[in-house]
């Protein structure tokens, strides 16, 4: 019984694996087979990031503004879980809970308008 | 089914990490990392005992909901009191903001 | 309005009124703070606003105060929650009043500290009045996260941030261990509602001892680090130190009372059956708060620090009581614990608020820089040194009869080994308040002898303490009645 419940995730486990390591392995041994050519240059070895080019070491500080919208932005994707249940059960629920989904993003809304007043969205 | 003990032994397995995280580490962005390990262990503990024990109510699945939130809150909250602590004297090292003793 | 198991709620939003009004006021003042330069209003409008919204709660806190009915299984509005509801808003419309002009001088943010305040109101009052374990932790969060925010207010003061952090990240370590105990609770009994949890624990033996037992102690680690109980105080004295006064005050009135209040929900209800489990925890956790609190209290240089450990100490004599509640003394225990509390905030907010108005004229928290108070203002050296006796438990102060009646309780409970350490911790205790007492009234004052007063409002809200500080200590009836019928709605 819980080999199978296991079994389950072992073979999304394998497949999520198998994905990214699949097109690794096929070009390496069409390297070793002589059917792929090597001439590495700079800009081919280069960090892929988004297509803007890497600076400086990951390892920096980063500028202390970014937390600031960063935590904006969390606390307000997190409260949004509260829609949840209330998205899957909406259809059986009576309309007063509607009102009470549109009174909870008010709220949310209220603090928005905070934010913006205190000057938090912008960069500064 | 897998037994609950095993969700269970998830939940403590985060939660002594969480707990270990707090005692051990020096800065302060790293010990709310630690607190929020421990709320997820605490998270999976209500998950688990909801969908085992208390299959027809919603109670302990709310509660997860709540938990995940406030500690979202809660870490909103820190870091912006760890950001003035970093203006102020230019670290996030808890051992130097010790001004005060006794 | 029926729940998915068909079970009528009553949603009579009457009920939350006073909380409702709060929550309003405090975004109102937040609001109005935000907008001030389009509105262009003076600076006075926020604490108006702040007062107005905390005159109307506490009306209508004492027009349900016969009121016995639940919101929605949620929230329970006895005879309890009534008596703390009036506490706590009086205990803020106190500290506002006494302390105005330290919170404009001396605080940053000036409409957000009183919204703040506002907000750790309501928080407090739904902690007292949560009938179910979710609602009082979001009670409880509520109350933290204002007061957390409160504590790194200071202006231009170092100690204020370090205050704060050291708070909020110890603050969520007990919160996560609270949690953790909790979801143990949970899991033992299927419920979250305080009186199926009851049902639950009393029927018998659930033959989960360990998992309850991890639960019960990691609920006594959450609660007692919100209450300062010794080993989890560590947090205290910095956080009182570093904070703007009032918030320091409102940290040892309005938060050790609403912990308290839960203390007694939580094991005087649900978790009354296994009481032989938890009495023997906290017994140990009282003893060790009682003499902790008050032996480091005597070798403290600032005054509030010396009131955060002296809190300490009170706070160690009323788990002892919660210890008697286990013990089937519920109602005379759960009495004599708010009698006490009661006495005891009056006589804290007497001291912290005249400590504030000291520091307004001086700017100094040390306690040699009372030096000499007695001639320069003799009046306030008078309100200290009432508030300080009273705190040490001397005859004729509220403190005297209020300890008198929570150590008699403790006694007719059997437990009187607990009462002879807190009777020579109280002793203990004499000391270092007569050390302030001491720098008031036998040495000169160091910079002139010039009088000074306070401002209207100062005297007005000491002189008020001061009365109600000597009038429940000659004649406690009214006190006692109003706590006996509190305890008398929970059991």
């Amino acid at each position: 019984m819980i080999p199978e419940v296991f079994g389950r995730v072992g073979i999304l486990f394998t497949l999520a694996i198998a994905f990214p390591m699949l097109p690794i392995m096929v070009s390496f041994l069409l390297y070793q087979l002589k059917i792929r050519p090597e001439n590495p240059n700079p800009i081919k070895l280069a960090t892929y990031e988004c297509g803007v080019e890497a600076e400086g070491s990951s390892w920096g500080q980063f500028n202390a503004r970014y937390y600031l919208f960063a935590l904006g932005f969390v606390i307000f994707d997190v409260e949004v879980i509260f829609l949840y249940p209330w998205a899957v059960e909406h259809q059986e629920l009576a309309l007063t809970v509607l009102w009470k989904a549109v009174l909870f993003i008010g709220i949310l809304l209220l603090g928005l308008v905070y934010a913006w007043r205190k000057r938090a969205l912008e960069w500064r | 089914m897998i037994p609950i003990e095993y969700f269970l032994t998830l939940g403590a397995i985060l939660f002594g990490l969480g707990l270990f995280g707090v005692l051990s580490r020096r800065s302060a962005i790293l010990i709310l990392m630690a607190i929020e390990l421990m709320l997820a262990g605490v998270s999976i503990n209500f998950i688990a005992f909801a969908s085992y024990l208390d299959t027809d109510a919603f109670s302990g699945l709310i509660f997860a909901l709540f938990v995940i939130t406030v500690a979202a809150a809660e870490v909103g909250l820190a870091l912006g009191i760890v950001l003035r602590l970093f203006r102020e004297r230019r670290t996030s090292n808890v051992d130097e903001a010790s001004d005060m003793r006794w | 309005m029926t729940d998915i198991f068909g079970q009528t709620l009553n949603l009579n939003y009457v009920l939350l009124l006073p909380e409702i009004v709060l929550l309003i006021f405090s975004m109102l003042v937040i609001g109005i703070d935000a907008f001030k330069r389009q509105l262009n209003i003076s600076g006075n409008v926020p604490v108006g606003l702040a007062l107005a919204g905390l005159v109307v709660a506490l009306t209508l806190s004492i027009l349900q105060v016969n009121m016995d009915e639940d919101f929605a299984r949620l929230i329970q509005v006895d005879s309890f929650t009534s008596f703390f509801r009036i506490l706590f808003i009086a205990i803020t419309l106190v500290l506002i009043v006494g302390s105005h002009e330290y919170i404009e001088k001396s605080v940053s943010h000036v409409g957000e500290f009183y919204g703040l305040l506002l907000l750790a109101t309501v928080g407090a009052m739904l902690m007292a009045s949560a009938r179910e374990l979710l609602t009082a932790y979001l009670a409880i969060e509520l109350l933290s996260f204002s007061l957390y925010i409160a504590v790194s207010l200071a202006r231009s003061d170092r100690r204020s941030g370090e205050a704060s952090l050291k708070y909020v990240l110890l603050g969520g370590v007990a919160s996560a261990s609270l949690l953790y105990g909790l979801s143990m609770i949970y899991g033992v009994t299927g419920a979250t509602q305080y009186h199926e949890i009851s049902a639950v624990l009393s029927a018998g033996d659930t033959g989960l001892t360990t998992p309850l037992l991890l639960g019960l102690v990691l609920i006594i680690v959450g609660l007692g680090f919100k209450a300062s109980a010794v080993p989890f105080h560590m947090w205290t004295p910095d956080a009182y130190e570093g904070a703007p006064i009032p918030v320091t005050a409102f940290l040892s009135a309005t938060s050790k009372a609403a912990t308290i209040a839960l203390f007694l929900r939580w094991f005087g209800g649900p978790l009354l059956p296994i009481a032989s489990d938890w009495q023997f925890i906290l017994s140990g956790v009282a003893v060790a708060t009682m003499v902790v609190g008050n032996l480091v209290a005597l070798q403290q240089v600032n005054i509030k620090r010396l009131l955060a450990y002296s809190s300490i100490g009170q706070m160690g004599y009323m788990l002892m009581a919660i210890v008697a509640v286990g013990s089937g003394f519920g109602s005379d225990a759960t009495s004599a614990v708010l009698v006490h509390l009661a006495g005891y905030i009056i006589t804290n907010l007497l001291v912290f608020i005249s400590v504030t108005h000291f520091f307004n004229q001086t700017g100094q928290e040390e306690i040699t820089s009372f030096k000499g108070l007695a001639q320069s203002n003799p009046y306030l050296a008078l309100m200290i040194t009432a508030g300080l006796f009273s705190l040490a438990g001397m005859p004729l102060l509220v403190g005297f009869f209020t300890k008198f009646i929570l150590f008699q309780a403790v006694v007719s409970a059997g437990h009187l080994g607990l009462v002879t350490v807190a009777v020579v911790a109280s002793t203990v205790s004499l000391y270092y308040y007569l050390m302030v007492v001491r720098q008031m009234y036998l040495y000169e004052p160091e910079d002139g002898t010039e009088q000074w007063r306070l401002s209207l409002t100062g005297y007005v809200t000491t002189l008020a303490l001061f009365v109600s500080l000597v009038v429940f200590g000659l004649w406690g009836t009214p006190l006692y009645a109003a706590a006996d019928a509190a305890a008398a709605g929970m059991f």
